[in-house]
């Protein structure tokens, strides 16, 4: 599979009925887990908007997720988004469809899976970190992971 | 044999043409060392006064071999006749010349009165120096009516006729009024460059193109042509001319010969009288300089020509043909891009030729590369931008689950989305599903055939909304929704941008036509591409040698102005103006150094 990429799959993290906003998580659904510095650092995430979260964050998703790296080492933070795509002009917020009557938009389900280390452009040092996704107003749990070297 | 006669035969005139017959004469014989002359007024009547009590003034010229001397009284010969006749620069011009071209003549006595004494000029042909006699001053300054006049006509000797002018003091005195261009008795002109110029110091070095590249070749000639003689280069009114040049490094700052310390130098003419100079100017945008080549260290010489520091860029136009069309898009607001670069003194020129290629829907990422090299000329490498207008260049990115409440027949979303259409027909989304719930059956999903979505659109945003029609499937009403789920395929548009590390930029017009209204397209467009240019040449930059831009913000976009009725803001609004920061940001730039950008292998480096 090559990274990013927005496939659900069986490492995607799930909503219960009423819950929104994004989730993320390792390999088999783990919030610490160690890296190997020369491996892929992936991890797998999902989110849900309704028609009000929609309006916040924009039609244009994917471009929305902020990831959060920080390296405890040295205490420096690496950011990244899911994609990258240049904005022409300033955004406008969307005008929020549906009212309560029914009809319209309801729900959107989204997944992503990337690699750290390529989405945040981060050197691979060893040490410990956090990651943390947010989306809007909505923030992931804060994903924790230690990078050691290769064996020699 | 000269006419001696010329010099008159009267008595009454005899002093002067004697006094100044015999004085160079006399000056001669000192071997031309003019500077140490040793000769007063005394001496010189003394020697006349004994000639005369025995010998006309014709004998005497024979006798002291003084014709040799043959001096035309010609410039002035009464009292106020000077002022009268002769000030005009023609005039004397004239009359030098004319003096001059007398056979056997060898020079000409230029005589200046004041109401107290002689004061004689003489010029000398074959030294092409023109020598202020002082034989016997009185003491004090001179008087301000000779030094006035003799000003004047020393200038006009040297602009009209070349030559310089010398003061001879008397020996032991102080040293008299210098006149201007005073020098020792030998003039300097500059050859090259003499006018005035802008100089593209980005540009590599060219012989046959001295205006391009950073450093100028300056080559002065002294007359009469004279080996070994030293030439004094220094920069005019340096501090004037450099707004920025506080804070240029000293590497970035005008210097001689290479060094950067070297802010004056020296150079030694050859056989025939010339020296030259390396002179690199600043590197900054809009910086003028002027040279002067002078015999001393006073800037009493001659002066280039004003160079006046720019750099030059060109870039390339292509423009894709539009869907189902043989017309190609728009792109014909870059003609008002480098007007808005000439504050910053940054040349952008057009290279005429445009290719058109078929329409390709969509330029997927990884191929954006590809795409653009195939039609970049690059003629003129490494300088040499590439624009490109192309329909859409979007990003395929998640493919989400919808779910909508469907009310209507037919149903239009009440949200739109950037569908990623541009594999063609309705590969935009993978499914669709129905629920007809009932109270009996709970969930019923079932499959809609795709041919009863479409999309709408797209609106002012680029975005387009789901249309499903229901007839004969399902009737669902604001009382009796139909719940729909999809799976459509959403894309990332871009509008415009710059390959980053190439010289292509990209200029999405199938999207921006969408987004943009039409009475505003053209404005924006060229805001657009103008941005993007200045991108290829590293702005927005931080600063500069001791001059950080206060403007400078690195945004996800990369380096952009945080002034968001600038150019470099980084959304496009109509801006059409660089903001003051970002143009000193670019005048400060080294753009020799940002050419990397536009290297391209189409022609080597």
């Amino acid at each position: 599979m090559d990274f990013p990429n927005f496939k659900q799959c069986s490492d995607s993290p799930s909503f219960a009925d009423e819950e929104l906003g994004i989730k993320a998580a390792f390999k088999s659904g783990a919030a610490k887990i160690g890296m190997v510095a020369d491996d892929r650092w992936l991890v797998f995430g999902s989110l849900r908007l309704d028609a009000e979260g929609l309006a916040e964050v924009g039609s244009s998703v994917a471009s929305e997720v902020l990831i959060i790296l920080t390296y405890w080492e040295t205490r420096s933070v690496h950011l990244g988004r899911l994609t990258k795509a240049a904005p022409s002009a300033r955004r406008q917020r969307t005008v929020g469809g549906g009212d309560d009557s029914g009809g319209g938009f309801r729900l959107m389900d989204a997944y992503f899976n990337l690699d750290l280390k390529a989405t945040c452009s981060v050197d691979p040092h060893p040490g410990h970190y956090w990651v943390v996704f947010q989306l809007g107003k909505f923030v992931s749990q804060v994903l924790e992971f230690e990078v050691v070297a290769p064996p020699a | 044999m000269p006419n001696i006669k010329e010099v008159g035969s009267e008595k009454g005139t005899f002093d002067s043409g004697f006094f100044a017959a015999y004085a160079l004469k006399l000056m001669r014989e000192s071997g031309g060392d003019f500077e140490n002359l040793e000769m007063g007024q005394a001496e010189v009547y003394a020697a006349r006064d004994a000639f005369l009590k025995n010998s006309t003034r014709t004998d005497f010229l024979e006798e002291t071999d003084a014709a040799e001397f043959l001096l035309q009284l010609d410039v002035c010969d009464y009292y106020g006749e000077w002022t009268e006749q002769i000030r005009t620069p023609e005039i004397l011009s004239e009359r030098i010349g004319n003096c001059l071209a007398r056979e056997g003549a060898c020079g000409m006595m230029l005589l200046v009165m004041d109401d107290s004494n002689h004061w004689v000029s003489i010029l000398t042909r074959e030294e092409n120096k023109i020598l202020v006699y002082d034989p016997e001053r009185a003491g004090g300054e001179p008087n301000a009516e000779w030094v006035e006049t003799l000003t004047f006509a020393t200038n006009v000797l040297k602009e009209k006729n070349g030559v310089s002018a010398l003061i001879v003091p008397k020996k032991g005195s102080a040293q008299s009024t210098t006149l201007a261009g005073a020098s020792n008795g030998i003039g300097i002109e500059i050859v090259s460059p003499t006018k005035n110029r802008n100089q593209y110091v980005n540009l590599d070095a060219d012989e046959a193109h001295p205006e391009h590249g950073r450093v100028v070749r300056i080559t002065a000639k002294v007359a009469p042509p004279k080996a070994d003689k030293k030439v004094h280069w220094s920069i005019v009114d340096e501090d004037k001319n450099c707004p920025y040049r506080a804070d240029l490094t000293a590497e970035n700052q005008a210097h001689f010969a290479g060094d950067s310390a070297k802010k004056s130098d020296t150079s030694q003419t050859n056989a025939a009288g010339e020296a030259s100079i390396d002179f690199s100017t600043s590197i900054c945008g809009g910086d003028k300089f002027t040279v002067c080549a002078s015999l001393d260290k006073t800037q009493s010489g001659d002066k280039t020509g004003e160079l006046t520091v720019w750099r030059r860029l060109w870039y390339e136009v292509d423009t894709m043909k539009k869907r189902n069309s043989e017309e190609a898009f728009d792109l014909s607001a870059h003609r008002d891009v480098p007007a808005l670069f000439k504050d910053m003194f940054l040349d952008w020129v057009y290279e005429e030729k445009q290719e058109h290629p078929d329409n390709i829907w969509n330029i997927k990422d990884g191929h954006c590369d590809e795409f653009a090299d195939k039609y970049f000329d690059a003629n003129k490498a490494p300088f040499q931008a590439h624009v490109l207008a192309v329909d859409h260049q979007a990003t395929l990115t998640i493919e989400a689950e919808t779910l909508w409440d469907a009310d209507a027949n037919p149903y239009v979303a009440d949200l739109s989305f950037p569908y990623y259409i541009y594999d063609g027909g309705k590969s935009w989304v993978s499914k669709i599903e129905y629920n007809l719930w009932s109270a009996a059956t709970g969930d019923d999903w079932r499959p809609l055939p795709l041919d009863r979505i479409s999309l709408t659109g797209p609106d002012q945003k680029g975005l387009r909304a789901l249309k499903i029609d229901f007839t004969g499937i399902a009737n669902p009403t604001p009382a009796n929704t139909i719940e729909v789920r999809t799976w459509p395929r959403m894309a990332e548009e871009s509008g415009a941008f710059w390959l980053l590390g190439t010289p292509h930029i990209f200029v999405c017009m199938g999207h921006v036509q969408e987004i943009i209204l039409k009475a505003d397209l053209k404005k924006c467009v060229t805001g657009i591409i103008a941005h993007e240019l200045a991108h290829v040449v590293a702005m927005v930059s931080t600063g500069s040698g001791g001059w950080t831009n206060p403007s400078y913000v690195k945004t996800e976009g990369g380096p952009h102005c945080r002034d968001p009725t600038c150019l470099m803001f980084e959304f496009r609004d109509q801006q059409v103006v660089f903001c003051g920061d970002c143009k000193r940001a670019l005048r400060m730039t080294d753009i020799r150094k940002k050419t990397g950008n536009l290297l391209h292998t189409k022609r080597s480096a």
